[in-house]
Parts: C-alpha cells; sequence; structure tokens
C-alpha cells in the first residue's frame, strides 16, 4: 500500500515539477536576429552592436505593422568590452531580457576590425554552443558593423530579415560570394586556402523625416590572407571565383550577336574540377568549368537560333567565363598572393609525396603556379519566342 | 550464485554495441590521436582486427571455464589471497568506468545543452537511473539493450542521410600520407579502447545459448566499429580534418550543420536523446558488472546489498576524480587510458591464462 502511494506521489509530481533548469522564456529573452563586430582602432576594444527584434512591434500584424509606421520592429544594443564575450555580457547590463543567439542569421563584420584580424572575433562562434551554423558573415565595406546593424530598410521592419534575404538571394546573379560561418571557419582554419566572405555595403541612403533609410547592397567578396581582411573582389572577379570552386548557381552572361547587340545568357548549371598535374617536372593547375545556359534575352533583332549563330554565341560565352575566371586567376595570383581557390588542398591531395617538398615554399609558388582553362559551354533552350520580339 | 539471470545471445551483442559506440557519438578524440590526419578512419577500420587478437587471452580462459566468471577462476588459478586482490582490482576497473561513463555525461551537459545546471545533478540523475538498472539484473540491462541500441543504430543511420549531400571525399584523400605504421598504431590505440571484452569474461556464465558467444563477440565489435568509421569518414568529409582537430564535439557540429531543404533543421536534439539512452545503458553495464563482481569476491548470496554504497562510489569517482574536463582528458588520452585498459583486457587475463595452462600441464 506504502508502496503504491509513493509511487502515484512520484509520477503525479513528475507531471507538476518537470522542467528544466535551463530553461529561456519566451517573454524574458532578448531575440537576436543579426550581430555587428567592429574594434575600437585606439583602445582595441572590441564593439558589439545587437539587432534585436521587439516581440510586441512585429506582432503588430501585417496591415498597420508594415504601413510605413515610425514604430521600428527592433531596437539596437552596443556595448563594448576586451573580448567578444565580454562585450555581449556588458550589453546585458543594458537589456531587461537575455541576450538570445539562437536565431541569429547575420554576423556583420566592420572593415576596420576585419583588417585587424576576424579570428579573435570569431573563436566564440565556435566554442559557444548557443550561436549556431548557418549564420551568414558580411563584411561592412567602409562602414562600421554598427552602421549596418543600425540602418533602417523600406523592404522589412527588421533589416536583418534583409540581409538575410540578400544572402539568399544571392544565387540570382552570382556575383556575390556569400558563406556560412562554419565553412568560413573552416577556410581559416585550412593551411592553405585563403578565406573569402561576403561583402556588404549601404548602396543609397535618404532622409524621411528625422529617420534615415538605406538600402544594403550585397555583392562582390572580401578576401584574406591568414585571418586578416586584405582587399576586396569586385562583382566579376567574385563570379570568376566562384566558377573555379564550383558554387555558381545562377545569373547573366552577356554576349554579342552578329548585330553587335547584347544577349543575356541566363546560367543553369555550372559545375567545376580542379585537377593538378605534373608534366615533366612542371606543377599546372587544370581547372574543368562546365556551364548550361538558356537564352535569356536578347536585344538584336535578328533571329538567333539558328545553328551558326548558337554556336557563336556559345563561343562568347565561353571567352566570358574564361574572361571571368582569367581577371580573378590575375587578383588572386598577383594581387594579393592568396589561395582562394584550394588550390594547395588540391596538390596535397593527389600529390602528396610532391606537396610535401613544396609545402613551405607555397607562398612563393603558388603565385607562378600557371592554370589551364578547360570551359565546356552550351546553351539548351531559347525560352518561349523564337524570334525575337520587335516592332514591325 | 549471485546472479540467476540469462541474456541472449542478441542481448550480448547489443550490450558490446552500446558499450562501444556511444562515447564516440560525443567524445571523438580520435582525430588528435595518431595518425591524426585524414587517415582516422583506416585506423578505426583496421582496429576490428586487433580487437579481435584482444579478445584471444579472455576467450580461452572462458572456455577453460565456462560456468564462472573471471573474478571466480582468478581465486582458483592464484588462490584465495591472490584471486581476491586481482578480484577487487577488477571490480574497481568497472566502478571506474562506470564514474567515468557519468562524468562524461554531464560533462557533455554542462558544456553545451545546458550550461547553467550544476554538473551534479546530471550525476545523480544518471547514477540513480544506473543503479535501478544494477538493481534489476542482468535479463533487465539485456532488455534495455534490446530498446536502446537499435534506436541508436537508426538514428545514426537517419543522420548519415542527412549528411550525404555535405559529403566531399576529396578530404579523405592523400591515403596513408605518414605511412603504414602511424595508421597501425592508430589502429591499436583504437582497438585499446575497447574494453569489451571484459564483458564476455563477465557474463559468459550468463549468456544463454551453447558456444557462438565469441562469435557474437566478434559480430558486436564489427557492427559498431562499421559504425563507428562511418562517422569517422562523415565527420572528415564534411567538416575535414583541420577543423575536427579544434573541436570538442566534432559529431555535434556535424549534426548542427544538417541543414536540410529549410525543413529539417536543429536536429541535434536527436543526438541528446540518443546520448541519454546510450549513457544509461553503458552505465548501468558497468555498475552492474562491479557489483557482480564485489559480490563474487566476497562470495555473497546477492549483490544487491552492495548496490547503495558502490553508487556511493561512483558518484563520488565521478564528481571528484576529475577537478576539469582537461585533466580528465588527460587520463583519456591515448597513452594513459589505452595502458590502463589494457592492463585489464590483455594484462591480467594472460597472466591468468599462462597459469592455466601452467596447470593443466602439471
Amino acid at each position: 500500500m506504502i508502496k503504491r502511494a509513493i509511487t502515484v506521489f512520484i509520477i503525479i509530481s513528475m507531471v507538476f515539477t518537470s522542467g528544466c533548469w535551463s530553461r529561456r522564456e519566451l517573454n524574458r529573452l532578448a531575440i537576436i536576429e543579426a550581430f555587428g563586430v567592429d574594434r575600437d582602432i585606439k583602445s582595441g576594444e572590441i564593439i558589439v552592436s545587437h539587432h534585436i527584434v521587439k516581440p510586441t512591434a512585429k506582432s503588430g500584424g501585417g496591415g498597420k505593422g508594415n504601413g510605413g509606421s515610425s514604430d521600428s520592429a527592433f531596437w539596437t544594443l552596443t556595448a563594448s568590452g576586451e573580448t567578444l564575450f565580454d562585450a555581449i555580457r556588458k550589453g546585458a547590463m543594458q537589456s531587461s531580457r537575455r541576450l538570445y543567439y539562437g536565431h541569429n542569421k547575420v554576423i556583420v563584420i566592420g572593415e576596420e576590425a576585419a583588417k585587424e584580424g576576424v579570428g579573435p572575433l570569431l573563436d566564440l562562434a565556435g566554442r559557444d554552443p548557443e550561436l549556431r551554423p548557418g549564420v551568414w558573415i558580411f563584411i561592412a565595406k567602409g562602414e562600421t558593423a554598427a552602421d549596418i546593424i543600425k540602418a533602417k530598410s523600406e523592404q522589412s521592419s527588421t533589416p536583418a530579415i534583409v540581409l538575410d534575404g540578400l544572402a539568399k538571394l544571392s544565387r540570382a546573379s552570382s556575383y556575390s560570394a556569400v558563406i556560412h560561418i562554419e565553412d568560413f571557419l573552416r577556410m581559416l582554419a585550412s593551411e592553405t586556402t585563403a578565406a573569402y566572405a561576403s561583402r556588404i555595403e549601404i548602396a543609397k541612403r535618404k532622409k524621411e523625416g528625422e529617420q534615415e533609410i538605406v538600402e544594403f547592397k550585397l555583392s562582390g567578396a572580401a578576401v584574406f590572407r591568414r585571418d586578416k581582411l586584405i582587399g576586396w573582389l569586385e562583382e566579376k572577379e567574385t563570379r570568376g571565383m566562384l566558377w573555379v570552386i564550383g558554387k555558381v548557381q545562377s545569373g547573366i552572361i552577356i554576349v554579342k550577336s552578329p548585330d553587335n547587340q547584347n544577349v543575356g545568357l541566363e546560367i543553369l548549371y555550372a559545375g567545376s574540377k580542379i585537377k593538378p598535374e605534373i608534366r615533366e617536372g612542371k606543377l599546372f593547375i587544370s581547372i574543368e568549368i562546365t556551364a548550361q545556359s538558356n537564352l535569356g534575352d536578347s536585344n538584336s533583332t535578328l533571329d538567333l537560333t539558328t545553328p551558326a549563330i548558337y554556336s557563336r554565341l556559345n563561343e562568347q560565352q565561353r571567352k566570358v567565363i574564361e574572361n571571368e575566371v582569367r581577371a580573378c586567376l590575375e587578383i588572386a595570383q598577383k594581387k594579393y598572393k592568396i589561395d582562394l581557390f584550394g588550390f594547395g588542398e588540391a596538390i596535397h591531395q593527389n600529390y602528396p609525396e610532391d606537396w610535401k617538398l613544396i609545402k613551405d615554399k607555397w607562398d612563393e609558388i603558388y603565385p607562378t603556379i600557371p592554370v589551364e582553362l578547360k570551359i565546356k559551354t552550351n546553351i539548351n533552350r531559347y525560352g518561349m519566342l523564337t524570334e525575337p520580339m520587335q516592332a514591325k | 550464485m549471485a546472479e540467476q539471470g540469462k541474456i541472449t545471445l542478441i542481448q550480448f551483442v547489443f550490450l558490446i554495441i552500446g558499450s562501444r559506440l556511444i562515447m564516440h557519438l560525443t567524445f571523438n578524440m580520435a582525430y588528435n590521436f595518431p595518425p591524426a590526419n585524414q587517415d582516422v578512419w583506416i585506423s578505426t577500420l583496421l582496429s576490428f582486427l586487433i580487437c579481435v587478437i584482444f579478445l584471444l587471452p579472455v576467450f580461452l580462459l572462458a572456455r577453460k571455464y565456462p560456468d564462472k566468471t573471471i573474478i571466480e577462476y582468478s581465486e582458483l588459478l592464484l588462490g584465495k589471497i591472490g584471486g581476491k586482490i586481482v578480484g577487487l582490482l577488477y571490480v574497481f576497473f568497472f566502478l571506474h568506468v562506470s564514474a567515468n561513463t557519468v562524468r562524461l555525461f554531464g560533462e557533455y551537459f554542462t558544456a553545451a545543452p545546458m550550461p547553467e545546471t550544476p554538473l551534479v545533478v546530471f550525476l545523480i540523475t544518471l547514477v540513480l537511473v544506473a543503479a535501478y538498472a544494477a538493481y534489476s539484473g542482468a535479463e533487465v540491462i539485456g532488455r534495455v539493450s534490446e530498446i536502446v541500441v537499435p534506436l541508436n543504430l537508426i538514428l545514426v543511420i537517419i543522420i548519415s542521410l542527412l549528411v550525404i549531400k555535405d559529403l566531399n571525399f576529396n578530404n579523405l584523400k592523400p591515403l596513408f600520407e605518414k605511412g603504414i605504421y602511424p595508421v597501425m598504431y592508430g589502429a591499436a590505440i583504437s582497438a585499446s579502447r575497447a574494453i569489451e571484452p571484459l564483458l564476455l569474461a563477465m557474463l559468459y556464465p550468463y549468456i544463454n545459448a551453447k558456444g557462438k558467444k565469441a562469435l557474437s563477440y566478434v559480430l558486436g565489435i564489427f557492427i559498431a566499429i562499421a559504425f563507428l568509421v562511418a562517422i569517422d569518414i562523415q565527420i572528415l568529409s564534411v567538416i575535414g580534418i583541420n577543423q575536427a582537430k579544434l573541436m570538442s564535439y566534432p559529431y555535434v557540429n556535424l549534426l548542427r550543420r544538417i541543414k536540410f531543404a529549410d525543413i529539417i533543421e536543429r536536429v541535434d536534439i536527436i543526438h541528446l536523446g540518443i546520448w541519454i539512452l546510450g549513457n544509461i545503458l553503458r552505465a548501468a553495464i558497468y555498475f552492474y558488472l562491479g557489483v557482480l563482481g564485489l559480490a563474487q569476491v566476497f562470495s555473497l548470496k546477492s549483490y544487491k546489498p552492495v548496490i547503495i554504497p558502490a553508487g556511493v562510489v561512483i558518484l563520488l569517482l565521478a564528481l571528484y576524480l576529475y577537478p576539469n574536463i582537461i585533466l580528465m582528458e588527460k587520463f583519456l588520452s591515448y597513452k594513459t587510458l589505452g595502458a590502463y585498459n589494457l592492463f585489464f583486457v590483455i594484462g591480467i587475463p594472460s597472466i591468468l591464462l599462462l597459469l592455466a595452462l601452467f596447470k593443466k600441464n602439471r
């Protein structure tokens, strides 16, 4: 009887008293959607700016929430400290709710901070379990990260959503090299491969009453030597890099029609293979790129859908890709001297014996390695028109 | 006899898989052990052969004394005092393994999912559950393994399917970069971490089958190693050796990366389920072996009276043996733990085996 009573007691108490020690109640959290990291040049302190959603403003419903209401759906919190974690915990002094990073979508790093080195800023991202993988990493060009984090956008009441959307949509042009934090950290951990991250800029500013509304632009790439920002890639060069590492997803290639008008080809598929080769004791890198596209639009009045013109367009497409890749190789090998493409790792994987000999001299050898491009392209289809749309 | 229950062959196989596999789902320390490059998975694979060799002394002894545990026949071979000393050594070893399991269980919990909860909460809860399982006896632990281990294996398979699209096998190249010797050394290290021969040494009389017991050990260890190799390959080809070396829990990091069609994400909670279930089983097994051994050393009629003291010992060992994770990992590093394990898995059984052969010849 006593035994049964105890059992019943235990079962009942399991129902009513269970719970989590480390529980997080939604109404006690400040949900961070993006944060930016800067470095104070004088004191060397790390400044972190949080972009925190206001749950009440956001749940105000579609009707009045977006209609130009001045009530912002987010607030920003800035704090500084000796390390990133220190800065974050000092930020807690200004927040009534616990700062929660589990839904963070974007990390922005200011240009000056990135030049000083991003390693110390991102150690926490690998160490702390609350910061999750799948976060985009952006480098702010010409701005501090705080400027990006605090900016207001017309596109959404919470600009962090805009930043996340920009990164997700970068596939449409492939002019921007987006990367997740875990892949970025993997590139940092590599002995030879240099890291890149996407570049965020403020393209336009306009005043609207007291508020400043901005338009973000995500394009190009920031490139690093070790963990220090050393320069930028422009749009064409960025796509050149993405061709080599096989990350082009879509985009438009401009070629010329026989009557010298612009024709747009839509990239459907792209892939690449990096193959190091040793011929007669000399090291080559051979890059095989395959690309397929559709005829997207045409400014020409000619009928482009003849085999002869098609193969001409295709040949031009090949040249455009080659130019983009060459432009990127030039800048990576000659200007910055960084291995953005994983050539070192490819040699290591395929020629481990030879790699041992050149490993220590890799920084000197890399800029001089000849690169051969083998580009195979095809234009598959021409959309819903056969002849161009034109006034007659 | 202190234990009347019997376990089936399939339960024994599951016990071995559960005991071997579970720690490696979180604490994959192998990436910093020789060969410490992308060949780690080959080492794990080759360790199967060494594991089978390491079984031999225990197996030959068990065949000689099929109705006795290692603690009972060591008393036959070494005399009363020597036998009791060896028996107590084994009892301590089992309790220590159980304590390590409990500690690592809590250590992961306080490191990642629940950093604010005190360590001792996790230790006490796990020790209580393990004590109850041990109290219920071998049959219950066997049946628990029938539920827990297949569940673990299924979840590991599901996770493997989710990471398939991220696999980049170029990361496994070049093979045998440092040559064959470090790989073999790594295989020996990996095998030295398998203490499962002692399961055979302790449970041999209680397995409800004639013959094939050693074969079922081989099957169990084969399945466990197959899964370990799969996990190694996933980690090495998705995360890469450079980063895996830096991580405390590479497999957890692998899970956290999973994002499948924007629908399936944040699957690391599955890992937590596996981790809890698997640790209950592992802590219970070695808890049970410890108290069973203790009862046999002192020829008790039942092991049940010693469960509470043993539980307290496990709890205290888990709590106070290592002041922090760094010292614990020092102990768990391949040199210390390898020698420690091999002393019990190979060292003592080999001496006993020599004595047994000597006795027979005389």
